[in-house]
């Protein structure tokens, strides 16, 4: 039997049914049309489903959605910055840090995650920080580096 | 995947359903190793109906050092273990190892309880063997296709944070039906899969009742890159050295055995011999000698006694640099 679930994403205050074996990608994706997450391996493996929850990097696919409920959710359609694309698209876009742009929502979120903790990371930080985060175009040298411009930019804002 | 999803916010009530729906229900803390399982139909979990989300429970999730030990809530998780500065200060071995576990994301999610009463699973029962007419030991059956003729269950041990714990003599509290307990940790590994924990009870807490006075702490681990990282090999070491001399050892490992294994011989190996590069040596051959690894899938068990005997190595190689 269905259940209420409460809580806000991107912002906004959401109220969907879930059934109680549902994971939080197919609320995200299926209930709020928020396809932005990707479903790769549905086993935790690949991280193409990362979003964060309260800030933290989650990952969906094996996240209840029943423990969604009242918490803060942000996919990649919630990220702002004032006049324009957040430095991380921005950089991601720059350094051609994508290819086919399947693990990017979420590698744009963990890298997120990891520079509102830590504002300057070094290059093995980025690259640790990431290691739940699998790519099979790049090859990950652009992506750290788009990482690390953005980190500079963001750093200059603040 | 089908169940129901029931949040207790008392011990008791979770107690309460466990006993109530008894084989039926399981435990959810993170559960990012159990809905993985369940998605896979892994056999002892095809009969799941009720998940029994702990996580609203108060007061298990803490680091606090006081007279009576170091005490740490089975719903920490492993990130928060991490970056614990209570931890990083007074034992850092449980630090790194909690790094180490699988990837940022999931251990935000994933519990100190969670990975102690993690199923160490090999590749058989967790990949196409799931689909055999006959389940193996580790399913309810009788037979291992592991290691044929095996009169058990045969996986290595996966338990990021047991090596860590074993080296600092720790204990496990239990609350259940009949109140609470507490155990030592290698008394609590029976075999993968097995605790000595009933279908009842529950993991709530750690107890270090000694700090650990030596700072010579190392966690290494070999797994296969990124992703879910299930550790291989893993060694924990943590020496004492005094002029020169080593006054007391403690090496767990995992990889080794199908639970956590503390490696005596090896210690004994180091205990009051001076510290060199060829004790060192001597004390990894040893560990090696006295782990009984198997072929499970993830590594031959030749690869896995000499991975042991490297990480021994270099992890007492390290500890001994601190």
């Amino acid at each position: 039997m269905k259940q209420v679930l409460d809580f806000t994403v991107n912002g906004l205050k959401k109220q969907v049914y879930v059934e109680p074996w549902w994971t939080l990608d197919k609320v995200l994706r299926e209930e709020l049309g928020l396809t932005g997450l990707k479903v790769g391996c549905a086993a935790g493996a690949c991280g193409s489903c990362t979003v964060l929850i309260d800030s933290k990097a989650v990952k969906s696919c094996l996240y209840p959605a029943m423990k969604a409920r009242w918490r803060n959710i942000l996919t990649i359609e919630g990220l702002k910055a004032e006049g324009g694309l957040h430095p991380l698209q921005q950089a991601f876009m720059d350094h051609f840090a994508l290819q086919c742009g399947y693990c990017t929502p979420a590698m744009i979120l963990i890298a997120k995650a990891l520079l509102d903790e830590n504002p300057d990371p070094t290059e093995e930080e980025v690259k640790d920080y990431l290691s739940g985060n699998l790519c099979r175009c790049t090859g990950y040298v652009k992506i750290v580096e788009a990482v690390l411009a953005a980190k500079d930019k963001m750093k200059v804002r603040r | 995947m089908r169940f129901d999803y029931l949040e207790p916010k008392t011990t008791e009530e979770a107690i309460a359903l466990l006993t109530r729906y008894g084989t039926e229900a399981k435990v959810i803390a993170g559960g990012t190793d159990l809905i993985k399982g369940m998605r896979q139909k892994l056999t002892r979990l095809r009969d799941v109906k009720y998940l029994v989300d702990i996580t609203n429970i108060p007061g298990w999730d803490y680091v606090k050092n006081d007279e009576s030990g170091l005490t740490i809530g089975a719903l920490t998780t492993l990130r928060n273990l991490e970056t614990s500065a209570e931890l990083r200060q007074r034992c850092p071995v449980i630090s790194q190892a909690a790094g180490r576990a699988g990837s940022v994301a999931m251990r935000n999610v994933a519990t100190l309880g969670g990975n102690l009463c993690q199923e160490s699973k090999c590749l058989h029962y967790a990949g196409i063997y799931r689909w055999a007419p006959e389940p193996c030991h580790h399913g309810g059956g009788s037979v291992c296709y592991a290691v044929p003729g095996a009169k058990s269950c045969q996986a290595m041990a996966t338990n990021e944070l047991a090596p860590a714990l074993l080296c600092l003599d720790s204990l496990v509290c239990i609350s259940g039906p009949a109140g609470e307990r507490t155990k030592r940790l290698e008394d609590f590994f029976v075999e993968p899969g097995a605790l000595a924990l009933s279908n009842t009870e529950i993991l709530t807490g750690i107890k270090i009742p000694v700090l650990p006075t030596s700072m010579r702490q190392v966690y290494l681990k070999y797994s296969y890159t990124g992703t879910l990282n299930i550790p291989v090999v893993g060694v924990a070491a943590v020496i004492t050295i005094s002029e020169g001399v080593c006054s007391d050892a403690k090496i767990a490992l995992l990889g080794a055995a199908t639970t956590p294994l503390r490696a005596q011989k090896a210690e004994k190996i180091l205990r009051g011999e001076r510290v060199s590069g060829s004790t060192i040596d001597r004390c990894s051959k040893v560990a090696a000698e006295e782990a009984r690894p198997v072929s499970d899938g993830r590594a031959s068990a030749q690869y896995r006694r000499a991975m042991i005997k490297t990480f021994t190595k270099r992890a007492l190689t390290q500890a001994a640099a601190l």
